[in-house]
């Protein structure tokens, strides 16, 4: 055992972790289509004889949680994308190259600086801009007597329109409003109070939110969402297309999809309503892409010149065109003919009124704050409860040095603060020997266990039946497997264990500072971790038994079916073969209001629901989906144990007179009891950890009542990078399994006796 | 079985209509890997389009990550089989130091959520070099928890009679192991192999995290790169990217349904 580990340890000191390649290779991280990049990169290498850009594709779905895996080990790219709106964290985190005197000179021909400023710096170069405008639909417009020639200009021109042309027993809804999408909402809401006067932070960086201009947003959104589709975007979107909602705020993505999918589709665009004719502007979100260098990059200067060169009109257009998502930053892109198509021209100008969201290193906290005052608002909360409950998280928000306090003016520090808070020197050590560290200690902690549970019960020979081999030889037998094991699952678990005893900034990997419990202590104030406690909970007990006894019945059924159990045992078994992603999104259609399921409700006479949206039913609904598409995966394991069973004991029993259920009670079932411990254990152990469901569908809406445990660790690692924190999360979710599991396996042990 | 027709009528009706709720997904995903628009619309140009099949077929990289996906799911299936049945054999039947210590451990790194574990698995991988090959893909799962947990709970359900009778024949352990538990193990074998090539052929997380170049990428994460847009997803071409990675599984499946059904067990017993 001792050489073994031995062996490991050597083997991990003396293998390199430096990332290799030339020092003329640069690697580009960007989310488009290859098909858009290489060209230009071509036309860069050709002009640069001897370099190499090597371009890699993330995906939009995921691509920020690499960002954040490559930084917490170094790894990031030379030149890489990032959205604007997480510039605040970034530039401020440190982990940017400050590159104010490579690309000063662009100011004038650049929109969008905001974003990749702070401080008089500037961490990056504008790329591509997007804003949003509002959508109507001319027919429906025709239909309830309003002038199509005419979108509405004020607030109230909004509201009674989308009154008018409300008719939810027809299948119309005025107005499509964004709803169960916690991180999309204040995009959809913030222009409303922007246009009002209202602000989010001030120029001190104090919160201002909740003004007299905010309130009356709100308001007029709430009576604005009675006469609304609530959903998500992308069904947002596809509702419009199909003519069933009309009004909507949206982007020019659309362009692409409408004419292609529904060309008979007649809409038009216009700037977003402002308040009143004499009062406020038409605000819309301002948002886009940046290009920034990590401090890691091999060749600033190389680097710099390829972003300006990329991010050139002439470089930028054949993605706007393509995609029709962003429009380039440069602004000598619009002289480009496509502007002068009139639709597009509104987002042209919508853009000189649209308001970028505040720069601010805490950007992402202060974003959760409203997306949660404005979610509980939509949800049925009284709007003063609303902006008291704010005014606590605001309030924790300060106490935790992300926002200054009430009496301060000076602009916020840096986000470090609380990293250091905890009173220790940063240790500075490198976290790969603190891993190391962590690994002894976690294996002396576990043998300790151990021995004091070998000191407690003497060993027995109870459990095991039939020639139980003592040996030690054997352990040698295993070492391929055992060295597998431990170094890539006990090494990673022993990091992350650690991981949970710091605070860990991703942007400065290497000053990691002891913070002892403090992160386990700090669940106990979380209520979002209590909540997704008591969700996950919910979710084990409302699944896995369900699962496991359908998947015995359906396995009884289809055993004593006398042909045809090949193909239904296929058809039952499907749903675990395809996968998740697929699974959710047919599911997401499913549970949309004018969905199957209301369809089926209907024919019931009975009343139809926004299953994926509505408080209490987001969870069950979850659920049922969860159920089904698991069934079948486990009725095959029982099938395959039921099989198993010899015939002749059947046989011997129906001799003695043994009626159907006595068969099943006193032979299948003892016959099956392993599988049943198997099914349960990894059944339980599966549900505990659910994920992919709830990312899917939900993302922990709406309120958070489906924002189970593994999610809530997922946003807390890669929406706020606190890694140590969310280590923590997984450690006593790891806890509260093993003792679950360890509790179920003595249940099912003794009732097999 | 000596039922009466009534009662096979019946369990046909009821997984007949069962059937149906589960078959509907797998058209849905069919129909809509074809249908040129999103269902209910349509622009005059004829319902049906093969076009989305085209598109993920000729992507760039789509046939290399096919490869890919294969090269993994096949030596991480060999390395699952040959893994499982020896340290399961031996968690079952063998007693030795540490033994309970070993079990709850390999049960604990089931228990600890994937995404706590992507930072590590990235550092680990970069210091041992193999970041960004395929290497990084197959190694860590040729230890996979599930499938050790399955073939300990297996091997355990397993009678004795069989192991001493070839003990008494003079057999050595690693002759039990090759001739006595392996073919008795079939059915959970067949079970293993389809279990690890659901999971292996969906996986996405860590192939994400673990390689960058478009060389060594694997199916699902090839597919996530051309079909997720920024505002959306182009349904038709995930669709038909999903259609086609699905089809080896359920190749997988019904070539071995026959092997997880047919219990071994029963047969060997019956001298």
């Amino acid at each position: 055992m001792r050489r073994i580990l031995q062996f490991i340890l050597v083997l991990m000191l003396i293998l390199p972790g430096a990332r290799a390649g030339a020092a003329d290779e640069l690697v580009f991280w960007n989310f488009w289509n290859p098909e858009f990049i290489l060209p230009v990169i071509e036309k860069f290498e050709k002009a640069h004889p001897g370099v190499r850009i090597r371009n890699e594709q993330i995906n939009w779905g995921n691509g920020l949680d690499k960002i954040v895996v490559a930084l917490a080990n170094g790894m990031a790219p030379d030149i890489c994308e990032l959205g604007s709106t997480w510039m605040g964290r970034f530039s401020a985190g440190g982990a940017l190259l400050d590159l104010t005197d490579q690309v000063k000179d662009l100011a004038a021909d650049y929109q969008m600086w905001e974003p990749v400023s702070r401080l008089g710096r500037i961490y990056g170069v504008p790329w591509l801009v997007s804003t949003r405008v509002l959508f109507y639909n001319r027919g429906l417009f025709k239909m309830a007597g309003l002038d199509p020639a005419r979108p509405p200009q004020t607030w109230p021109e909004l509201l009674d329109a989308a009154r008018r042309m409300h008719d939810p027993a027809r299948g119309i809804f005025g107005f499509g409003m964004n709803a169960g999408e916690g991180h999309v909402l204040y995009k959809k809401f913030m222009p409303f109070v922007w246009g009002n006067g209202g602000e989010i932070l001030d120029k001190n960086g104090q919160f201002v939110f909740d003004s007299p201009a905010t309130r009356a947003a709100l308001e007029f959104y709430l009576k604005l969402s009675q006469f609304s589709y609530l959903e998500k975007q992308d069904l947002l979107d596809e509702a419009f297309k199909s003519g069933k909602i009309g009004l909507t705020v949206s982007g020019s993505w659309n362009f692409a999809d409408f004419p292609k999918d529904a060309p008979a589709l007649d809409f038009g665009v216009a700037l977003l309503p402002k308040p009143a004719p004499d009062r406020g502007f038409s605000a819309s979100f301002l948002g886009g892409q940046v290009l920034v260098l990590f401090k890691n990059c091999r060749n600033p200067a190389l680097a710099v010149e390829f972003m300006r060169f990329l991010s050139l009109a002439e470089n930028t257009m054949p993605i706007t065109r393509k995609a029709l998502v962003s429009f380039p930053a440069h602004r000598a892109a619009y002289r480009d003919p496509l502007f002068s198509d009139p639709r597009l021209a509104v987002f042209v100008e919508q853009m000189k009124t649209a308001v970028h969201p505040p720069l601010h290193p805490a950007w992402i906290e202060i974003e959760k704050v409203l997306n949660t005052a404005i979610e509980k608002a939509m949800y049925g909360t009284g709007v003063n409860l609303v902006f008291a409950e704010m005014a606590l998280e605001v309030e924790q928000l300060r106490a935790r040095g992300l926002l200054p306090s009430q009496s301060a003016s000076q602009p916020p520090v840096a986000v470090d603060a609380p990293a250091l808070s905890s009173g220790l020197p940063a240790v500075g050590l490198p976290i790969f020997l603190l891993a190391l560290i962590g690994c002894g200690a976690l294996l002396a902690a576990l043998l300790g266990i151990f021995a004091v549970q070998r000191y407690r019960q003497p060993r027995t020979s109870a459990d095991a039946a039939g020639p139980i081999i003592r040996s030690q030889r054997v352990l040698l037998f295993l070492s391929p497997w055992l060295v597998t094991f431990l170094v890539f699952w006990l090494y990673p678990l022993a990091f992350s264990l650690l991981l949970s005893l710091f605070d860990h900034d991703i942007f400065r990997p290497e000053t990691a500072a002891f913070a002892g419990l403090k992160n386990y202590g700090r669940l106990f104030h979380d209520r979002e971790f209590a909540q997704s406690f008591v969700n996950t909970l919910l979710f084990v007990i409302g699944t896995t038994p369900f699962t496991t006894i359908l998947a015995l019945i359906l396995a009884l059924m289809i055993n004593s079916v006398r042909r045809g159990s090949q193909v239904f045992r296929s058809i039952f078994f499907l749903p675990s073969i395809v996968s998740i992603v697929v699974t959710a999104t047919i599911f997401k259609s499913f549970y949309s209001p004018v969905g199957m399921l209301n369809r089926l409700m209907e024919l019931f006479g009975l009343p139809g629901h926004a299953w994926l949206v509505e408080k209490g039913l987001a969870l069950p609904a979850i659920m049922l989906m969860t159920i089904w598409a698991w069934t079948g995966y486990y009725m095959v394991l029982y099938l395959a144990a039921i099989k198993a069973v010899p015939r002749q004991l059947y046989e011997a029993a129906e001799v003695d007179g043994a009626d159907e259920w006595q068969l099943f009670r006193y032979i299948t079932l003892p016959q099956i009891h392993y599988m049943t411990i198997f099914i349960l254990t990894v059944n339980t152990i599966r549900t505990w950890q659910v994920f992919p469901e709830v990312f899917t569908l939900t993302r922990g809406g709406p309120v958070g009542t489906t924002n189970t445990m593994v999610h809530h660790l997922y946003e807390t690692a890669f929406r706020y990078h606190e890694t140590g924190y969310a280590s923590a999360i997984s450690f006593v979710l790891l806890a509260v399994i093993l003792g679950f599991s360890i509790v179920q396996m003595r249940i099912l042990k003794g009732a097999r006796q | 079985m000596k039922e009466g027709r009534g009662r096979q009528l019946g369990l046909y009706a009821v997984l007949a209509a069962l059937s149906f709720s589960y078959l509907y997904p797998w058209l849905y995903m069919l129909v809509r890997s074809i249908l040129r628009h999103e269902p209910g619309m349509s622009d005059g140009n004829g319902l049906f389009t093969f076009d989305f099949y085209r598109l993920v077929l000729g992507e760039a990289g789509f046939p290399t990550a096919l490869l890919n996906s294969m090269l993994v799911l096949t030596v991480v299936l060999a390395g699952n089989i040959i893994f499982s049945l020896t340290v399961g054999y031996a968690l079952a039947r063998y007693r030795f130091p540490l033994r309970n210590l070993l079990f709850w451990t390999i049960m604990a790194t089931l228990m600890v959520p994937k995404q706590a574990l992507m930072i590590p698995m990235l550092d680990l991988m970069v210091r041992l070099g193999l970041h960004d090959s395929l290497w990084a893909l197959i190694l860590p799962f040729c230890a996979d928890g599930f499938n050790l947990f399955l073939m300990k709970q297996y091997i355990e359900g397993l009678p004795h009679d069989l192991e001493d009778a070839a003990r008494v024949d003079g057999a050595g352990e690693a002759g039990i192991l090759l001739r006595v538990i392996a073919p008795l193990s079939q059915p959970a074998i067949a079970v293993l192999i389809i279990n690890t090539a659901i999971v292996n052929w969906n996986s996405f997380l860590f192939p994400l995290i673990l390689t960058d170049t478009a060389a060594v990428r694997t199916l699902p994460v090839t597919l996530a790169m051309f079909a997720q847009g920024p505002y959306g997803t182009d349904w038709g071409a995930m669709m038909a990217g999903a259609t086609v990675s699905s089809l080896p599984v359920i190749a997988i499946f019904w070539y071995f349904q026959r092997e997880i059904i047919e219990g071994i067990t029963s047969g060997a017993l019956k001298d």
